[in-house]
């Protein structure tokens, strides 16, 4: 369903950074109907936030999979510096079959979190500030000659005051769940988003976009020098009590359909990560990708 | 792997992660070694952890030099192309292994907006659209009116496509040109050419009315693979 809808976003605003979910939709309307909630939150001071919002509990799951090598890397922000900077989650893919795939996730997962918090910033800018330290870092660990050869996706969660900010760039996911259904939050940068437009614009058709056999090739990920997109949605998604984060490599949203994928997230957080590796390993996929989610249950 | 943080509360109450920073980034070495009030002028003390000064961020991002993104294409880097896939298989399961294939780079990134680098210039030094100047990237660049590497609009002398070609060879760092399909002879310094021929800095090319001055940025003092 999700990916019917986001099709459908596609044929929209494939240059938009779009939030195409029922309920992340509904936030926006919310806040739009609000005035002056920017100004609001520009009130905020920059640290030491009053509202100290409650710890989640934090479920990991991080497995090789039938890979040679784990090229996916995630970190967590410490608990204990919530109320002073909010929880900050980084998961990254490395390029699967791409040489030093491994050491540009972990590069950009270091620098980013290594820049948290020392970064000042409203939420949004912090997210993509940060973002551009981790560019920068795979930038100088790759050189100039290394563009395009190996890379890495990034999904990366802040949680402050209350709320869920993300971004992303490439085909990770980040996702709610929230009263029994999983909604997306990030859109993937894959090629097939730009064969729909063409489709859309008479350039070529739609069965060309759904069988193109680089369809699901990355058009922006660190590694490719610029940045082509970067996805973040609009609004932060109010945090409520039950909901669930998901932030996911390929590795797991690949091996498991939407419903069952679902069906593992009740529960605490750390029985949704048990859940979500035994599903996977219960599909015993022979060249199964590396698989990480880092789950965020309040 | 899982990066952990490895943070260290400084007396004067930020945190800071200490494998990168050996002492505190915020307020430096002497607050951390208990020299209270110490912030920097831009600091408002007793606002809580203090943040430093926009720009200012310890352990960040280094000197990338600005160079343009000499990447390459990606037709290079992505390797074999796995068996197509149904769209409804797109997303998970359905019986077919989603992971036939690895992740991949890119679509095709030339027609996404992605270029070779830049290894010399076209320059219009006389015709209609003089003052203009154009890329030239490794291999063959064709010169056409309409179609081409390089368009040369408005000179109706010059033919619709593949009229010529500008040529930059890796290996041995040279540049040439060439006739290619044009219906008018071309000239290098006024000399008609009917092979492809070397082309040295700030010769001039005349295709159809227009003269195109020759601008290299690689050879001897400069070449992309050479770069680091």
């Amino acid at each position: 369903m999700i990916d019917t809808i986001l099709i459908c976003a596609a044929v929209v605003a494939v240059e938009l950074v779009t939030t195409a979910l029922p309920v992340a939709a509904a936030c926006i309307i919310e806040r739009a109907a609000r005035p002056r909630w920017e100004a609001q939150r520009a009130a905020c001071p920059a640290a030491g936030f009053g509202a100290p919002a409650p710890a989640p509990q934090v479920g990991k799951l991080h497995q090789q999979g039938a890979r040679k090598s784990q090229q996916d890397c995630f970190s967590v922000s410490p608990e204990e510096v919530i109320p002073s900077y909010g929880l900050l989650t980084v998961v990254a893919d490395g390029m699967g079959g791409l040489a030093d795939g491994d050491k540009v996730s972990q590069a950009a997962v270091s620098a980013m979190m290594n820049s948290f918090y020392t970064t000042p910033g409203k939420p949004e800018e912090l997210l993509l500030t940060l973002l551009a330290r981790a560019n920068d870092a795979v930038d100088r660990l790759l050189g100039p000659e290394g563009y395009g050869k190996s890379g890495s996706t990034l999904v990366a969660g802040l949680a402050r005051e209350g709320k869920f900010y993300n971004l992303s760039v490439g085909d990770s996911r980040v996702c709610l769940y929230r009263d029994g259904a999983l909604y997306q939050l990030s859109r993937e940068h894959v090629f097939r988003h730009e064969l729909e437009l063409r489709a859309v614009n008479g350039e070529s058709d739609f069965r060309t976009a759904y069988t193109h056999p680089k369809s699901g090739g990355l058009t922006s990920y660190l590694g490719m020098g610029k940045l082509k997109y970067v996805d973040m949605p609009a609004a932060p998604v109010e945090i409520r009590g039950g909901d669930k984060f998901l932030l996911m490599t390929d590795g797991v949203f690949n091996a498991l359909p939407q419903e069952e994928l679902t069906a593992c997230l009740e529960g605490t957080a750390e029985e949704c990560a048990r859940r979500l590796d035994e599903a996977i390993r219960a599909k015993n996929y022979s060249n199964q990708d590396n698989y990480t989610a880092v789950i965020l249950a309040y | 792997m899982e990066i952990k943080n490895d943070l260290v509360l400084c007396p004067n109450g930020h945190y800071y992660n200490a494998a990168v920073h050996s002492a505190c980034p915020i307020c430096g070495g002497k607050a951390a070694q208990g020299g209270a009030g110490n912030f920097p002028p831009t600091e408002r003390p007793g606002t809580g952890p203090a943040l430093p000064p926009t720009g200012g961020v310890p352990g960040g991002a280094g000197n990338f030099p600005p160079t343009e993104d000499p990447r390459h294409s990606a037709g290079g880097a992505v390797s074999g192309v796995g068996p197509t896939e149904p769209a409804s298989n797109w997303s998970a399961g359905g019986g077919v292994n989603p992971f036939s294939q690895p992740t991949m780079i890119g679509g095709d990134l030339a027609a996404a907006g992605q270029v070779d680098p830049v290894v010399g210039w076209l320059v219009c030094v006389d015709g209609p659209v003089r003052g203009t100047d154009w890329r030239l990237h490794a291999g063959y660049n064709y010169i056409g009116r309409e179609v081409g590497d390089i368009h040369i609009q408005g000179d109706n002398q010059i033919s619709r496509e593949k009229h010529a070609m500008v040529a930059y060879h890796h290996k041995n760092r040279t540049y040439y040109v060439g006739p290619a399909e044009g219906r008018n002879i071309i000239e290098v310094n006024d000399e008609p050419v009917f092979n492809a021929t070397k082309l040295n800095s700030h010769d001039v090319i005349t295709i159809g009315t227009t003269k195109l001055m020759f601008v290299p940025l690689c050879g001897e003092k400069f070449a992309w693979d050479q770069e680091q």
